[in-house]
């Protein structure tokens, strides 16, 4: 077997665990499509083109809220914002690829993608044909995805409230968070978000999400100048 | 929808291309470094505290607390992806069937 078909595989395998949570994520935004009025077409066209279940989640929950564009576009903007940490952080890896190369493995570019990759970097040595793990793991997580909003599309209106298939998004992003809180800093960024998102619930056209975003980040940035300073003294 | 596609993509593809890469500042580096976090707890809390437009912190009436709490435990001694989620769901139903 070609060093090339294994990284793929090796990709493949190691995203399998995420699917798990990607799955009804994937369900649930197809449902929740359908309950704000996309069209069967504009959900599924939607995966494809947003290919990211915070950022669409967002954008359908906005959008059938009658929250005026460039504010759906700014918060959809502002979730994002993580994907250019991820990307700032596998610039090296990826930054001698062809264009095409470079354009497939941005699209692929997920939270989940973003985990397994950073691990494969940071445990096993650099490989030439590290790209097909990258591609591996983007294109299942990809091909899940569709599938998984297909089925939530058409299955709208079998799929039951009982089942709390909205408790899994919030899962999925407790299985990303909580590995990545590391120092006292992070741990305050996460605390100031936490306390924010709830206390600006009354703002308008759900502006929560930016305002306790940045406010955690800035908390975060504070903090560690702050702890640095200590240090230093 | 389009716009909100070419946002994503282009935050995803910014830092794959080198010469922006090269002119991004050094400080910013720090406060990205909390985005993540900060992003998806921000996305999680109001997901777990609010029922239904209404924020419910009572552990017995909003049995999403508690799951969530077992699976944030589960997540800090395992580091595990499928035991955190499976361990959550599974709290969040036997919760739901037992009350």
């Amino acid at each position: 077997m070609s060093t090339k078909t294994n990284e793929f595989l090796m990709g493949a395998k190691d995203i399998m665990p995420h699917h798990l949570g990607v799955f009804p994520f994937g369900l649930v935004f197809g449902v929740i499509a359908m309950a704000s009025g996309l069209s069967i077409l504009e959900a599924i066209l939607m995966s494809s083109i947003i290919f990211g279940g915070a950022s669409q989640i967002v954008f359908v929950q906005l959008w059938s809220a009658g929250v005026p564009s460039f504010i759906v576009g700014s918060s959809v903007a502002i979730v994002n914002l993580r994907h250019l940490l991820y990307s700032a952080s596998l610039t090296k890896y990826v930054e001698n690829l062809p264009l095409r190369w470079r354009l497939l493995l941005a699209y692929l570019l997920t939270d989940q993608s973003y985990a397994v990759m950073i691990n494969r970097y940071r445990d096993k040595e650099f490989s030439k044909y590290n790209h097909y793990y990258f591609l591996g793991s983007g294109i299942t997580l990809w091909l899940g995805w569709q599938i998984a909003t297909i089925f939530g599309v058409l299955g709208a209106s079998f799929i039951s409230e009982e089942w709390s298939l909205t408790f899994a998004v919030s899962l999925t992003f407790i299985a990303i968070v909580i590995p990545i809180l590391k120092t006292k800093a992070d741990l305050i960024a996460c605390l100031t978000a936490g306390i924010l998102s709830i206390v600006l619930q009354p703002l308008p056209w759900k502006l929560w999400l930016i305002f306790a975003g940045l406010g955690g980040i800035c908390a975060g940035w504070i903090a560690t100048i702050l702890f640095k300073r200590n240090k230093e003294s | 929808m389009i716009i909100a596609g070419i946002i994503t993509f282009s935050t995803r593809f910014s830092m794959f291309n080198k010469s922006i890469a090269k002119k991004m500042p050094v400080w910013v580096e720090t406060p990205l470094h909390y985005v993540p976090t900060a992003l998806l707890t921000a996305i999680i809390v109001p997901e777990v505290l609010i029922n239904e437009g209404i924020i419910n912190l009572s552990i017995f009436e909003n049995l999403r607390i508690m799951a969530a709490c077992f699976a944030v435990f589960i997540a800090l001694i395992s580091r595990n992806v499928i035991a955190t989620i499976a361990s959550g769901l599974i709290c969040l139903w036997l919760l739901q069937w037992l009350l």
